[in-house]
């Protein structure tokens, strides 16, 4: 597989299908991502598109000093998750995972039911970490952003970046062990 | 100079590059004994949220939509600036309005195929591709112009195989482009070997060239420069494209390059052999029945 900076590079000069492989790449995680935020199947494939328009729109603006192309396209996701939650989010109630979400368990019926119940309590979860905690567990878990993506999507550097991963495993992990969030298998 | 000893937040963050790269969760413990009972659930709850997060999965069809939208969009991108050749007013007006109306329906229709174009097989647009590359040779006009219609064609079979190289494809795919490029380039090398004379009552006299056979053979010479640097294209490509293959597909797919480069050399070869102007026929011999015009 080509190096993803070459592909954008290449993208920059018009090359579609360049781009079509960055998309291919990073449309599942930025789905992924934004669906542990927004909670909502629908609403997240119509944010992924929308992260994938700004990026595509905003690409010539994109610079290679430094920065990770992926830590960019995230920092894009992250701005238009919290413009979207911001207006979404009533009185601080948390939004309930969508039950509509497509999992990928195969025919196991009752794989599914499971998976759907854990997904619904890691989410809850994820609503009772401080936004650096989901942050850090999103980018890193969900994403799958290497630390030093991780840290220059987040703004900040890599040893803090260790930091808050620790304290946010431990976070999450006393998140479900709450009574009310118990979950099988975590 | 004694090394800083590693702080827990390291070694949580060593288990988990490991663990990225395959490790198993009993090898990071032993690496660590001491911070293994620290280690263990956290590394187990990393796991799980990775495991659980990738079970949620995209349709298919939905991330095709949206790229079929994105590459529209990528299209209408504004690249170069252009005065505006009219003004809204225009279109209050019937005949404008009707005739931008037809060009915007055409348009629309010819954006698909644009947007088609950059697509590669197995792409929700790539039948369109094809086509559209179809029709291009049914509408070029001469013999020439489809010769070299074909060299193109067969040049964006192997910059497909470029592109296909690049996602993780398979040898199948690969052979099928790379037995079509050739496929293009025979066509292209059999139009400029067919005999097509000019009727016979159109040449000129003996010794002297008819215009048309000399562009037919100006076009041959054109297109045989066009094939071989194609081949020299495939020959630098095939190292990079078995490159990227994995080593198991690698033997198979050289052998089906070495095939294709072959038959590519060899009808060059036949492109080389410099084609006869028609003889001129004695009348008798004509191909044209003069007592019925327009019977052959």
């Amino acid at each position: 597989m080509q190096d993803i900076d070459d592909l954008v590079r290449e993208a920059q000069r018009g090359d579609l299908n360049a781009f079509s492989l960055v998309y291919d790449h990073f449309f599942p995680k930025v789905h992924r991502y934004i669906t542990l935020r927004i909670g909502s199947a629908t609403e997240a494939e119509d944010l992924t598109q929308e992260v994938f328009l700004k990026v595509m729109q905003a690409l010539n603006t994109f610079q290679f000093q430094g920065s990770p192309f992926a830590s960019w396209l995230f920092r894009i996701a992250h701005n238009l998750v919290v413009d979207r939650l911001r207006r979404k989010t009533v009185a601080g109630h948390a939004i309930p995972l969508d039950e509509a979400l497509s999992l990928a368990t195969g025919e196991d019926v009752e794989g599914e039911a499971i998976t759907s119940l854990t997904m619904q309590r890691v989410y809850q979860a994820l609503g009772q970490l401080t936004e650096l905690h989901r942050q850090v567990i999103l980018y890193r878990f969900v994403a799958g952003l290497s630390l030093a993506e991780t840290a220059s999507a987040m703004g900040r550097n890599v040893n803090a970046v260790k930091a808050l991963q620790h304290s946010a495993l431990k976070s999450l992990r006393k998140a479900l062990t709450r009574p009310s969030l118990q979950v099988e298998r975590l | 100079m004694s090394r800083t000893k590693p702080t827990f937040e390291d070694i949580l963050n060593d288990c988990l590059e490991r663990l990225g790269q395959g490790e198993s969760l009993e090898a990071c413990l032993r690496r660590y004994p001491a911070e293994a009972p620290e280690l263990a659930p956290l590394l187990r709850l990393a796991l799980e949220t990775v495991t659980l997060s990738s079970s949620i999965v995209v349709p298919t069809r939905v991330q095709q939509a949206v790229w079929v939208r994105l590459a529209q969009a990528w299209q209408g991108q504004p690249r170069k600036v252009r005065q505006p050749f009219f003004t809204p007013h225009l279109l209050l007006r019937p005949l404008p309005a009707a005739i931008m109306l037809v060009l915007a329906l055409f348009l629309a229709g010819w954006g698909t195929t644009e947007v088609a174009a950059s697509s590669l097989p197995g792409d929700l647009l790539y039948p369109v591709k094809m086509a559209r590359e179809r029709v291009e040779v049914t509408l070029s006009a001469s013999k020439e112009n489809k010769a070299r219609r074909y060299v193109k064609q067969a040049q964006e079979r192997s910059r497909e195989m470029e592109m296909l190289t690049r996602r993780k494809t398979d040898e199948a795919s690969l052979t099928t482009l790379a037995q079509g490029s050739t496929q293009k380039a025979s066509q292209a090398v059999r139009l400029m070997m067919e005999k097509t004379p000019p009727a016979v009552v159109l040449l000129p006299p003996p010794g002297k060239v008819e215009p048309s056979w000399r562009d037919h053979e100006k076009t041959r010479l054109e297109i045989r420069a066009l094939l071989l640097e194609h081949l020299k294209h495939q020959a630098v490509m095939k190292q990079r494209w078995l490159e990227q293959l994995p080593p198991g597909q690698r033997k198979k797919m050289e052998s089906v390059f070495e095939q294709e480069y072959r038959q590519l050399q060899r009808l060059i070869k036949e492109l080389e052999k410099e084609a006869k102007q028609p003889e001129r026929l004695p009348l008798e011999q004509s191909p044209i029945d003069l007592d019925q015009p327009g019977r052959l």
